[in-house]
């Protein structure tokens, strides 16, 4: 499996994970990531738009539009209550996953 | 707006078949990341023209991301679809008991009706609280037809006797309600074929099946009143069947020639005992709504083309 394919499974939990902190709008996501990934993830907009728009039809995050720092009106998306259940979920899941991966593959 | 942006942006417009509130909102934000990247990009030293065209790169290719767009914002769950279902299913419950005209089952429907209408105005109009206000609003629908036939009938005993029937209050009340279920449920459709014109359509979809149910029985066509109401509880439930299957399509196109077809099947469902007389009255009462339905279209997209991109917010 390559990076991208790696990528594609964990968008949503990805996402979470960064709007968990604040919310934030699209492009400010994206620079994130890269960013916190130290520059691994480089999620394209054709990814991410349909993957907020999921997510927000889920109910698992909200868009709401709100004056950005630079004065303009973006549309920030914030994590719901469910959308934190669910990546609560994703976490353990995760942890117990690169858990078990590290004792098979670690040299 | 800059000029390559533009053009991808008017590509990517192309590749949205969804309603025009959710086309408007989905390009505004795409706009918004456009243009923040190419200042980003500008800033680090690129042309204008360099930075256009990179931002516009970096999106990838606008046919697929407006398909996988247009995917997600046209397919509802099937809880949605339920929601959308469950009031003409509730109609089509009153039909069945036979008791529909008593208003110990009509009241507590109307309250259930209303409660569920408050809730998805609490929860920001979410789609599928479209048809539950439609229904709130028959009440007064039915009001303004009965209005407009006691003022007739006053009219014509003025004409015809140089005296009113009726107390000259009972006829201004009725009126009044009448103008008022006319105008609200005017606003109503003209609102949602803004936000997306399917909506609408399905929102006047049980009007010419109920219109048709009225119809018959002010005019005794039925037999028996429980044979009418027996037709007009299968109607509804095809109705519900119509709704529920659009809200799940995610291809625009079917369902709008679901929602058309649509049409003539119910008409066909609700007459099958009338006389053709009768029949053909029941045509043209169906075809207001066909006309509306494929003018609408017309109308909104027009509208939503001159609409500029700040006026959505």
């Amino acid at each position: 499996m390559n990076e991208r394919e790696l990528l594609k499974g964990s968008t949503d939990s990805l996402l979470l994970a960064l709007l968990v902190e604040r919310p934030m709008y699209g492009y400010e996501l994206l620079r994130h990531m890269e960013l916190r990934s130290d520059g691994y993830f480089r999620m394209k907009e054709g990814t991410l738009y349909p993957a907020l728009h999921r997510m927000e039809r889920e109910t698992l995050i909200e868009g709401l539009y709100r004056s950005a720092p630079t004065g303009q009106y973006r549309r920030y998306y914030a994590i719901t209550s469910k959308g934190t259940e669910e990546l609560a979920r994703r976490r353990t899941e995760w942890r117990n996953f690169s858990r078990a991966i590290d004792l098979v593959m670690a040299d | 707006m800059q000029p390559r942006l533009s053009t991808y942006l008017t590509s990517l417009r192309g590749h949205l078949r969804t309603g025009a509130a959710t086309r408007s909102s989905v390009l505004d934000e795409l706009a918004d990341h456009l243009e923040d990247r190419t200042d980003e990009l500008t800033k680090r030293g690129f042309t204008r023209e360099e930075a256009y065209a990179e931002a516009a790169r970096r999106f990838g290719d606008p046919e697929a991301i407006g398909t996988e767009l247009t995917l997600v914002h046209n397919q509802e769950t099937w809880i949605v679809a339920g929601l959308t279902a469950a009031p003409h299913l509730l109609a089509a419950a009153l039909f069945a008991s036979h008791r529909w005209l008593e208003l110990q089952l009509l009241v507590p429907a109307l309250v259930l009706v209303a409660a569920v209408s408050a809730l998805g105005w609490w929860r920001r109009l979410p789609t599928w609280v479209y048809p539950w206000i439609g229904y709130l609003l028959f009440p007064f629908l039915l009001a303004g037809t009965v209005s407009t036939v006691t003022l007739g009938y006053a009219v014509w005993s003025i004409i015809a006797h140089g005296g009113s029937p009726t107390d000259p209050w009972v006829w201004a009340f009725s009126g009044l309600l009448g103008i008022a279920g006319v105008a609200l449920s005017a606003y109503l459709l003209i609102w949602v074929s803004r936000r997306d014109w399917v909506q609408a359509s399905l929102l006047v979809l049980p009007v010419p099946a109920l219109a048709v149910a009225l119809f018959a029985y002010g005019r005794g066509e039925f037999p028996t009143l429980a044979q009418a109401d027996s037709q007009a509880a299968v109607l509804m439930i095809f109705v519900a069947a119509v709704s529920a299957i659009v809200i799940r399509l995610a291809d625009r196109l079917l369902k709008i020639a679901l929602i058309a077809a649509a049409l003539p099947i119910g008409f066909l469902l609700t007459t099958q005992s009338l006389e053709p007389g009768t029949r053909l009255l029941l045509a043209f009462v169906l075809s207001l709504p066909a006309l509306l339905l494929v003018i609408t279209p017309t109308v909104v997209s027009a509208a939503s083309t001159v609409a500029t991109r700040r006026t959505s917010r």
